[in-house]
């Protein structure tokens, strides 16, 4: 089995940095993409396992990406976590209405993050 | 032949042949009996003849006490009341049989007067039935005003009102009524101020002044517009006037909480920012610093507790989100009504439960969700949405669902940053959202259907009971003026609250007390019928069954009213600056006066008593009780009404308004008359007004 690839679709560079600093440390392959159109150039030219998209993008929110890729039927499956800023029902909900398989909400830690991506990918490091 | 039959002046004549043939005849048998004794026989016929003479006369007077004195007294009280009142009841001819041919007249008077009364009428009430129709297309048409509508007279008493009005000016029970001072519900500094300013003005009508005003207890506080009936001139310096209102408590409480939210986010930021803006100037410009440990975790321990302080100040923003615009309770019906209303030009179709209530800002929401669906028919070419109204995760929803691919999260995003247009400037869909605690995506629904959601999910506010429409009204009122003085006042000019309990027992000394009590206001000689209270006591011990047989209330009715402590508070309220009225009133006040202390008012109240009046109007030897007024006054109870403190009440204030007529024809006109008047019975009932000098 070969190395498992991670779309990590976030623009802040401390929280991309953190985020990928973690990944990496268990063996998972990170790429960034700081805006959705970049992330699209990525997704049709390879091939990843999981994506951590943020809701607010630069050119256009995490929604309307996540939206965007369950309409094409190539990525029905795609593991999408989308990472929000509100936790609420409604959020969940509207997050759930897209696409997304799973959600996070901003701020978390090492822990949460572990979570929320335990059920796409392994990270044993993170304990 | 019996005696009724013959004429009057042969049985007069008869009488009086009687009379002076029976005394004849005890004198003779004095006489005979006097002359058998060898002694004293004149002395012993003296003394026969005399007590013979002396029972004859008895049982001849009480012959004529029975069969004429009494029988004149009723006819002469049946004739007052049927030329005062309008009884339409026969006299009956039994009671009056020994008068010959006086009965058999009065009751022929009676009956014309009747019949010319009843003529006259039919040509009056045909005469008015086009004005009534009138007044009652106005009436409908003030109670459906959805403001208060208050008119007040000169001296500030209320002389019209609508329900709207009733509800905004009502505290704890304290409910408005006709002839009530306006003062007893708003305070009265604004009122005055802007009262005086208009007299001042000259304009009369002309001149309009909004002025915010408050409940008395603080409730509410309520916008309102003043205009004079007429310009003050020398004939009348206090003219009366029009005050429209409108609750802005919730308004006013918006702005404040919006405006606190914003004070303390500015505050606790410019305290973070100023902290750590003058940390992040020092280590700039001082490379030991930079580097100093200490000051990079001081600074984020600053960073954290202003992103801290901020976070809570996202939750307080949250959770008030929906209470940051007035908010009403209306049905899914009324919302989708309106926006097709709005899109006349659109055939939108409805799906699903229109009878869903909903908790929103019902303009915005209506205004959005017309945006929306204008929208989505342009962007799909013509192609109309459906409106959907569902439940989903027991939150309701308004959902917009088309055949076709679904919207763009982008467009619908790009959507909701147009302004809306409703008259409040910077409105957008967004915001209209955010106000609802909600948001709006587009998702797949059923049957390949798209569809764009929104979710309503903040909950209904307390269900207020349905307002009873309609308005109450005396425009006589406007012309009245206060008496000097109560024993001065006439009759026509006092307002009366007419009562009456239904007890446990006869005796409150032994723990006997209510368990219902009702009131009605009489204004101007009539029954006011909007303002009356009937409510049902917990009386605190048991209901004997034999009283139970009484008046039906059992011991399951009470278990959960109020007790005598919170009704008597209600009740006194509602008979402030009355006259109290009820038949036998010491024994209903007996009971209320002993709770006194607990309801924490006094009952002081001037009182008239219908057994009172009834011994006034038809004599002190009648018989006093309700059943046997309403009879002579030809009121009727109905059977299942009679002993409810309600049909009680009804019953003695419609006796009570016939008798006041009766005293005022006689010349009882004041106040102080009646009861100057109702003294020279007070064998018959306690005097309740002992402090009052007539």
């Amino acid at each position: 089995m070969g190395e498992r690839k991670v779309l990590l679709v976030e623009d802040e560079r401390p929280i991309t940095k953190a985020i990928a600093t973690l990944l990496e440390a268990n063996g998972l392959l990170v790429d960034i993409a700081p805006t959705a159109e970049t992330a699209l150039t990525q997704i049709a030219s390879n091939s990843y396992d999981l994506l951590v998209v943020d809701a607010s993008l630069p050119d256009q929110s995490g929604f309307a990406l996540c939206q965007t890729l369950r309409l094409r039927e190539d990525f029905d499956d795609l593991p999408i976590v989308l990472m929000t800023h509100r936790n609420t029902e409604i959020e969940a909900r509207k997050s759930k209405a897209v696409g997304a398989t799973a959600i996070l909400t901003k701020p978390f830690g090492p822990a949460q993050l572990r979570v929320a991506l335990a059920p796409f990918v392994q990270l044993e490091s993170l304990e | 032949m019996k005696l009724d039959r013959l004429h009057l002046r042969l049985r007069i004549l008869l009488f009086f042949v009687f009379m002076t043939l029976g005394g004849l005849g005890i004198f003779g048998a004095g006489l005979w009996l006097g002359s058998q004794r060898e002694q004293d026989g004149f002395l012993f016929a003296e003394i026969i003849g005399g007590f013979g003479f002396l029972g004859l006369m008895t049982w001849i007077w009480y012959l004529f006490d029975e069969n004429l004195a009494k029988p004149m007294q009723w006819l002469a009280g049946a004739l007052t009341a049927r030329a005062h009142t309008d009884i339409d009841e026969d006299l009956n001819p039994k009671t009056a049989r020994y008068l010959g041919d006086l009965a058999p007249a009065a009751r022929e008077v009676t009956r014309h007067l009747a019949q010319t009364r009843n003529a006259l009428a039919e040509t009056v009430a045909q005469e008015t039935t086009r004005l009534i129709a009138e007044k009652e297309q106005l009436v409908a048409m003030a109670a459906d005003v959805p403001f208060g509508v208050v008119l007040c007279s000169g001296t500030h008493k209320i002389a019209f009102y609508n329900s709207v009005a009733a509800e905004m000016l009502d505290e704890d029970h304290h409910h408005p009524g006709l002839d009530h001072s306006l003062f007893d519900f708003l305070e009265p500094d604004p009122i005055l101020d802007a009262y005086n300013r208009l007299c001042a003005s000259g304009q009369g009508p002309d001149m309009v002044i909004p002025t915010l005003v408050t409940t008395v207890l603080g409730h509410r506080t309520l916008c309102a517009r003043m205009r004079l009936t007429h310009a003050a001139d020398e004939s009348d310096i206090s003219p009366g006037y029009l005050m429209s209102l409108d609750d802005v408590t919730s308004d006013l409480a918006i702005v404040g909480q919006a405006s606190t939210l914003v004070t303390r986010v500015f505050a606790d930021l410019r305290s973070h920012m100023g902290s750590l803006r003058t940390a992040i100037e020092f280590r700039k410009r001082d490379a030991a610093l930079a580097a100093d440990p200490e000051m990079t975790e001081g600074l984020i321990d600053g960073l954290e507790a202003m992103l801290r302080s901020i976070g809570e100040h996202f939750v307080d923003y949250d959770g008030s989100r929906g209470s940051l615009w007035p908010m009403e309770d209306v049905s899914a019906h009324q919302i989708v009504n309106a926006v097709k209303a709005r899109l006349d030009a659109i055939d939108l179709t409805v799906e699903g439960l229109e009878e869903t209530r909903l908790h929103v800002a019902a303009l915005p929401i209506i205004v959005l969700l017309a945006h929306l669906c204008d929208r989505i028919v342009h962007e799909h070419g013509g192609r109309v949405p459906s409106l959907i109204v569902a439940d989903e995760d027991d939150c309701p929803m308004i959902a917009l669902g088309w055949s076709g691919d679904p919207l763009p999260f982008d467009t619908m995003t790009s959507w909701l940053v147009d302004p809306l247009d409703f008259g409040v400037p910077g409105v957008t869909g967004r915001s209209v959202l955010q106000i609802h605690a909600t948001d709006c995506w587009p998702e797949f629904g059923r049957f390949g259907r798209s569809v764009l959601k929104i979710p309503l999910p903040i909950p209904m506010g307390q269900k207020l009971p349905a307002l009873q429409r309609g308005v109450e009204y005396d425009f006589d009122l406007m012309q009245r003026t206060p008496p000097p003085m109560l024993t001065k006042a006439k009759l026509s000019d006092l307002t009366f609250v007419v009562f009456d309990t239904e007890t446990t027992g006869l005796l409150p000394s032994q723990g006997d007390e209510i368990c219902q009590i009702a009131a009605l206001r009489v204004v101007n000689g009539r029954v006011v019928e909007g303002e009356q209270i009937n409510r049902l006591v917990n009386p605190e011990r048991p209901i004997p069954a034999r009283s139970t047989d009484v008046h039906g209330i059992t011991d399951e009715m009470v278990k959960n009213a109020p007790t005598i402590e919170v009704v008597g508070a209600q009740f006194h309220s509602f008979a402030r600056g009355s006259i109290l009225v009820a038949h036998n009133a010491p024994f209903d006040l007996e009971f209320l006066r002993r709770h006194e202390a607990g309801i924490g008012k006094a009952f002081t109240n001037p009182v008239l008593d219908t057994v009172l009046l009834s011994a006034i109007v038809f004599g002190q030897d009648a018989e006093h009780t309700l059943d046997a007024i309403c009879e002579r006054l030809g009121i009727k109870i109905p059977v299942e009404q009679r002993h409810t403190a309600m049909g009680d009440t009804i019953a003695t204030a419609h006796a009570f308004i016939k008798m006041i007529g009766m005293c005022e024809a006689r010349g009882i006109e004041t106040f102080g008359d009646v009861i100057a008047e109702g003294r020279k019975h007070k064998r018959l009932i306690q005097d309740l007004n002992t402090d009052l000098e007539v």
